[in-house]
């Protein structure tokens, strides 16, 4: 029981983490579960994605009772990286532990570069801004069937990708790209979520806890948003994400250092 | 952003209340197994076959399973009613794209069948 309690203890950190970073948890979710509790990949990628889905629709709703998403763009990016997701999470079923293992150390050192560079590109833009015309519209199918594909594959929300994809490609405003893209990643987490569930990868207690506690976390990050100064947290969670990406690479890759 | 504000107001309504739902049947289910573990601990890896096992929330398992289930069935619903409310206003081409993601989610549902061990 203790085990199952300090599993819900790590989703409450993770969701708190998340929302303050403007990110979903899986990146933080995945390795948790993974590495410290040694659920095998499947399961924990399998929990993240149906945490996801929770931490996208508590969010969104949000931003859609404030009218910041914009839903249109969000369901034409959604049916591409539902498409992606799905072919993500079929390819994942194929793949062994050790394999996931490296592809999600590639994908969080991403993360690590992509958050460490987050501060400048927010500032460069009016973030508030409502009045845009969304540009490069095929480019950012492309991208977001990618991000899909990354997140059926390693259980992550894909927002790392379509947020700046939006943002910095098809001049969307950052406000309602980071909306956008939280609508559009419950989607995403639905498509390849079936897929884990019918594998039968999807483990009801953990999925329990982990949903809670990632939803609580998120919930009250929420209220620290504008209290914390996430410019001196960020570097200690980049050099916390790279650890990670250090620990999945030596696992799929059967070294050690330690 | 061409979207009206009745439709942020009913996907909004929508989410918060199928999220808060979800989480309340999911903290049950919890509270659940907590008081009496083994009927989730023995149980708790999913197989389809369990389906109709798992389908009435009898069991810590089963109410575990359904606050899953209202999560994972959230998304196609914010999708079918984007695409109800497109239909009602005549947005033929977000009425589209809608009805082209509800394919694709139960498409994914029908390939996940189709990978059942």
């Amino acid at each position: 029981m203790i085990e199952y309690a300090l599993m819900g203890a790590g989703a409450v950190a993770a969701g708190f983490i998340a929302s303050l970073l403007g990110i979903g948890g899986g990146l933080f979710i995945v390795p948790w579960l993974n590495l410290v509790f040694g659920l095998p990949i499947h399961q924990a990628i399998a929990a993240s994605l149906i945490a996801i889905i929770a931490t996208s629709s508590g969010a969104s709703s949000v931003y859609l009772k404030n009218e910041y998403a914009d839903i249109g763009l969000g369901l034409s990016l959604g049916l591409a990286t539902a498409i992606g997701a799905i072919s993500g999470g079929i390819v994942a079923g194929y793949l062994d532990q050790e394999v996931l293992s490296l592809i999600f150390s590639i994908v969080l050192v991403y993360a690590a570069i992509s958050l460490g560079r987050k501060q400048s590109t927010q500032a460069a833009r009016d973030e508030h801004s409502r009045e845009y015309q969304v540009l490069r519209h095929p480019f950012g199918l492309g991208a977001s069937f990618v991000a899909g594909n990354v997140s059926g594959l390693l259980g992550v929300g894909g927002g790392i990708v379509t947020v700046p994809v939006m943002h910095l490609i098809m001049g969307v405003p950052l406000k309602i790209a980071s909306a956008t893209s939280s609508f559009m990643i419950g989607i995403t987490g639905c498509a390849s979520a079936f897929l884990y569930y019918f594998r039968g990868e999807v483990n009801f207690l953990v999925t329990g806890v982990v949903v809670l506690g990632i939803f609580l976390g998120s919930y009250y990050g929420s209220f620290f948003l504008f209290k914390i100064k996430t410019k001196v947290l960020r570097p200690v969670f980049v050099i916390i994400i790279l650890f990670m990406a250090l620990k999945m690479f030596l696992k799929g890759t059967g070294l050690s250092l330690f | 952003m061409p979207d009206s504000p009745q439709l942020f107001r009913r996907l909004a309504l929508l989410l918060k209340y199928g999220s808060l739902a979800s989480m309340a049947i999911l903290f049950l289910g919890l509270v659940w197994s907590g008081v009496s573990p083994q009927s989730t601990l023995e149980q708790q890896r999913f197989t389809a076959r369990y389906i109709l096992d798992y389908l009435l929330p009898t069991s810590a398992a089963g109410t575990l399973h359904l606050g899953i289930m209202v999560l994972m069935f959230l998304p196609i619903a914010v999708v079918g009613a984007s695409w109800a409310h497109f239909r009602q206003n005549r947005d033929r081409k977000n009425q589209r794209v809608a009805a082209m993601i509800l394919l694709v989610l139960i498409l994914g549902i029908f390939l996940g069948i189709s990978q059942v061990k």
